[in-house]
């Protein structure tokens, strides 16, 4: 956890703008996972973990889209702060 | 239940008294400004959870059963959305807090010149489009409310007014209380966080009770869902898109999530956290929709209806706590959905349909009195939150309880999705008109009626059953759900696709065609380039003016007497006034439209002062610079070019003030070789003679007393050179010699008397060519003096002749003492003539070490005058000039 609090400042310093472009395209990425065709291969009658594939598909990338966005925000929020600093 | 009316009503009552706890407590600690809490970034996230609605709570699970996973898009939209949050809604948060935005109508009419037509517009559009989303609510009160007294459709009526009324009185208490400057009301937001809080754990408790108490494990709990259960097969279609867009659009053209997101967003950091945490909410809400769903289907009797699995799942089981858990769950959504809308839409409506017309009303009764805008807006906010409310009820009496709640909810979704493409063009193109906005959000609007909103109130209501099949007055092509024959498909996609294109497409069209107006290419490019333009700096280009009484007045009328005090004192002060009203300049004009903007929308705002101070005028230049991209990046260019030229400017410098102390610097050099060569010849002879005389004890009496005179001549040489040495350095470093007033003729006259004491009567002539008369000088008359005997002295021992004239003249005219020494000599070269007053430059051998003249020259400058030579009659001429006093 440290670690990961820590890397957000060090990626900042060795690339700055890298961060908002990568917020700017996440949406996108997540508009590809919901969308035809992508979300269609999962549209079976197989199960995973006791639930429908396509059910467990949904929820799963949901939660990396979440994931993706706090890490994104954390970084975002160190930028600003670096930005508008001493 | 058997005594469940009893008892839910009074659970329901109790729940509302603790909101109204809740709500007061907060006011109370936001007013004495404690409450940091509130203003913190979870609040924030839980009261935009406001968009989980009764749809969400008790819909989403029958939608789920009805169409399988498409309930997922409501949910997925608005993810997108935040966690593309650094697109739209980061720019749209920091407009609406930089402009002081109180609506989403007033957000779009400030960006299109402050119309007051268009916010009229977008506000009927914005109440219209609520109606079904809070039938929808009352809706599931009442059926919730049936559902757990087990009582019949017979009641609903009744209970859908008294729930509208409660409502009202509740929002009418906490929403209407002040007309806020900033439109913020704390106490409603923390009431709201605790429901987000409550209808979360209630849907989660029925999840986890379905899947593990009912159901008994997850394999179990979808052991009867299929493929074609989830509709997996048509599910990703047209109507997935179109679903996952509305949702979207949704998330920000709702007039309560424009609320919540915008108007009550107390600091623009929260957004970072709202980016993913709000998705995680709406993860969490949804993620038990599917297992309520399918243990509901498999578990409740045939014929159930599915909206009210959450509740009737487990009060058929006679688990009556949970029972009332999950109908305080559905209350909770409800309540906070009914609450943020109406407080939005009367603020809508008071701003830009009541404060335009009661600024007229009150203008023509005459009497204006201190806040009485300010009540006429509260009274109008207070009466709106009751229509509103009563034309949700009128729509749930007129359409019935028929239809599935996602369905009403998705109608209202359609409508306000109306607003996206001006708020969007508005935004991210300047070239975006008023004319083109109006007409594109009025198609827009228009279409949704036609298409979806009146054939949703039902047959034969508002278009007849005949009209909605045939098209009106047979027309075909003008089929409500067939617009020129593209129907076929689904309703919501046929509408939105028509309302949403032909709105989007006439808004560009209508905006390439038309004028753009002063007013709306400023606030364009301030909304445009939010980001990059200090809105300040436009406070100065609409020019008018107007009496600071009236303005006075005037924010009294709105603000109430204190507020509008303050405000007017704060302005003064800022002014460096220490007492009186503000001079009403553009600037504070402008400042305090903004200000009265906050409480009655941009639109409304601006009217009101223009009524006082005029229509006043824009100045194009400046605006243009604002506006225009260009002139922008020329100025930064400009800016950029003159830094490097300064910098330039500075190396130029720099490196010629490197090269003068390179050449002081060798000139030092120079200089101590010469002292050192000097002093080392008259050393010399000294040495030698001593020595002769020392060591040639035989020497006559006669030749003793020639070397010892010439020993003495050469010190005497030594110590005059050391003398000039020690005044030379003497005059570097006291720039500032003791100066006073001086009679510069008695000085010269005193002078020419020590400089001939020496040569004898018979060998110099001199001659007083012209007179001054009375010269006041400011100078150190010894270093005069001096200056004046070197020049007689050399004019004297350069002549190289053994008689010599001399002629002195002097003046005093135009400010200066002018004083010329003009010998018979052989005069000085031209390219000679700066030279001579260079250290240790000489024309002869005879004399002094040549530093006289260096001397007079250092002496005359630190008086301020000047000394040169030029050709005499017949030999040199030394001019000294030196200021009168």
């Amino acid at each position: 956890m440290s670690a990961d609090e820590e890397s957000p400042v060090k990626g900042v310093r060795a690339e700055p703008g890298r961060t908002r472009e990568a917020a700017l395209i996440l949406p996108f990425v997540g508009l590809a996972l919901f969308s035809p065709p992508l979300i269609g291969l999962f549209a079976s009658d197989a199960r995973v973990f006791g639930g429908p594939l396509i059910v467990v598909y949904i929820f799963v990338a949901w939660a990396a889209l979440i994931v993706g966005a706090r890490a994104l925000s954390r970084r975002l929020a160190a930028e600003e702060a670096q930005d508008s600093g001493p | 239940m058997n005594d469940g009316a009893n008892l839910i009503l009074a659970v329901s009552l109790g729940y509302v008294a603790m909101l109204f706890a809740v709500a007061w407590y907060v006011d109370r600690r936001a007013a004495a400004g404690g409450g940091r809490w509130l203003r913190s970034p979870v609040t924030y996230t839980l009261s935009l959870s406001v968009y989980c609605t009764a749809w969400t709570f008790y819909g989403a699970v029958g939608s789920a059963a009805r169409s399988g996973l498409e309930f997922a898009t409501i949910y997925l939209g608005p993810t997108l959305m935040f966690v593309g949050w650094w697109w739209l809604i980061r720019k749209i948060v920091r407009i609406g807090r930089t402009h002081r935005i109180t609506s989403i109508a007033d957000m779009i009419s400030s960006r299109f010149g402050k119309s007051g037509g268009l916010a009229a517009i977008a506000t009927v559009v914005a109440v219209v489009a609520a109606t079904p989303y809070i039938a929808l609510q009352l809706q599931s009160i009442t059926l919730s409310y049936e559902a757990i007294t087990a009582s019949g459709p017979e009641q609903d009526a009744q209970i859908a007014f008294w729930a509208a009324l409660g409502l009202g009185v509740f929002t009418i208490l906490f929403g209407t209380r002040s007309l806020d400057e900033s439109e913020r009301h704390n106490g409603v937001v923390a009431a709201i966080a605790v429901e987000a809080v409550v209808k979360l754990t209630a849907v989660i408790a029925v999840g986890l009770y379905a899947i593990f108490s009912v159901a008994g494990g997850l394999e179990a709990t979808f052991a009867n869902t299929t493929a074609e259960s989830l509709k997996t097969e048509t599910v990703f279609g047209p109507r997935w898109m179109t679903l996952l867009f509305l949702a979207g659009a949704a998330i920000i053209c709702l007039p309560r999530q424009f609320q919540v997101t915008v108007v009550e967003n107390t600091d623009e950091k929260h957004l970072v956290t709202a980016s993913w945490m709000f998705p995680l909410y709406l993860f969490l809400i949804s993620l038990f929709v599917l297992p309520i769903a399918a243990v509901g289907l498999s578990a409740m009797p045939e014929g159930s209806n599915p909206d009210l699995f959450v509740l009737t799942l487990p009060l058929t089981r006679g688990d009556d706590a949970l029972a009332i858990l999950a109908f305080i769950g559905g209350f909770s959504a409800a309540t906070s959905m009914v609450i943020v809308s109406t407080i939005a839409l009367s603020t809508m409506v008071s701003n830009h349909i009541v404060a335009p017309l009661s600024v007229r009303l009150l203008a023509t009764v005459g009497e204006e009195r201190s806040g009485d805008v300010q009540q006429a807006l509260l009274g109008s906010r207070r009466i709106a939150i009751l229509l509103i409310l009563a034309l949700g009820y009128v729509y749930f009496r007129v359409s019935g309880r028929s239809e599935a709640l996602a369905a009403t909810g998705l109608i209202a979704f359609c409508g306000v999705a109306q607003f996206l493409p001006a708020l969007i063009l508005g935004v991210f193109w300047k070239g975006a008109t008023r004319i083109g906005a109006i007409a594109g959000l009025t198609t827009g609007f228009a279409v949704w009626l036609y298409t979806l909103y009146l054939p949703s109130l039902g047959d034969g209501v508002a278009l007849s059953a005949g009209v909605i099949a045939n098209g009106p007055f047979g027309i075909e092509a003008l089929r409500p759900y067939s617009l020129f024959g593209s129907g076929g498909g689904d309703s919501l996609v046929h509408a939105t696709a028509w309302s949403v294109g032909l709105n989007a497409a006439i808004l560009t069209l209508v905006s390439l065609a038309s004028r753009i107006e002063p007013l709306e290419r400023l606030q364009g490019a301030l909304f445009v380039d939010v980001f990059r333009t200090d809105s300040l700096s436009a406070f100065n280009l609409v020019r008018r003016s107007a009496a600071s009484t009236d303005l006075y007045i005037l924010a009294q009328r709105i603000l109430g007497a204190s507020a509008a005090t303050s405000l007017f004192q704060a302005a003064a002060r800022r002014q460096g006034k220490k007492e009186g009203l503000p001079d009403p300049t553009p600037i504070f004009i402008s400042r305090l439209e903004q200000e009265l903007a906050g409480s009655v929308g941009a639109a409304s705002a601006h009217a009101m002062v223009n009524r006082i101070a005029g229509g006043g005028t824009i100045s194009m230049d400046e605006l243009m610079e604002i506006a225009d991209e260009n002139a922008k990046l020329r100025r930064a260019t400009e800016a950029l070019r003159l830094k490097s030229a300064e910098a330039e400017q500075s190396a130029r410098e720099l490196s010629a003030a490197n090269d003068r102390l390179k050449t002081l610097d060798a000139q030092k050099d120079e200089f101590l070789s010469q002292v050192s060569h000097e002093l080392r010849t008259p050393m010399t002879s000294v040495r030698s003679f001593a020595e002769i005389i020392g060591q040639n004890p035989d020497l006559s009496a006669e030749e003793r007393t020639r070397f010892a005179g010439i020993i003495e001549a050469e010190s005497q040489r030594l110590t005059r050179l050391l003398d000039e040495i020690r005044d030379l350095s003497f005059l570097d470093e006291s720039a500032t010699a003791e100066l006073r007033m001086v009679d510069a003729e008695a000085v010269l006259k005193a002078a020419a008397e020590i400089a001939l004491a020496p040569h004898g009567d018979g060998r110099v002539a001199l001659t007083w060519d012209q007179r001054a008369g009375e010269a006041e000088v400011k100078a150190d008359p010894d270093r005069l003096a001096q200056v004046f005997i070197n020049l007689i002295s050399n004019a004297i021992i350069h002549s190289g002749r053994d008689r010599v004239a001399v002629t002195l003249r002097s003046s005093a005219a135009n400010g200066v003492y002018r004083v010329e020494v003009e010998d018979d000599g052989p005069g000085v070269a031209p390219e000679d003539r700066e030279r001579i007053f260079e250290t240790f430059f000489r024309r002869s051998r005879a004399g002094s070490a040549g530093l006289g003249l260096p001397i007079c020259r250092k002496i005359v400058e630190l008086l301020g005058g000047s000394i040169e030579v030029a050709d005499g009659e017949k030999g040199a001429r030394f001019i000294v000039t030196a200021p009168l006093a």
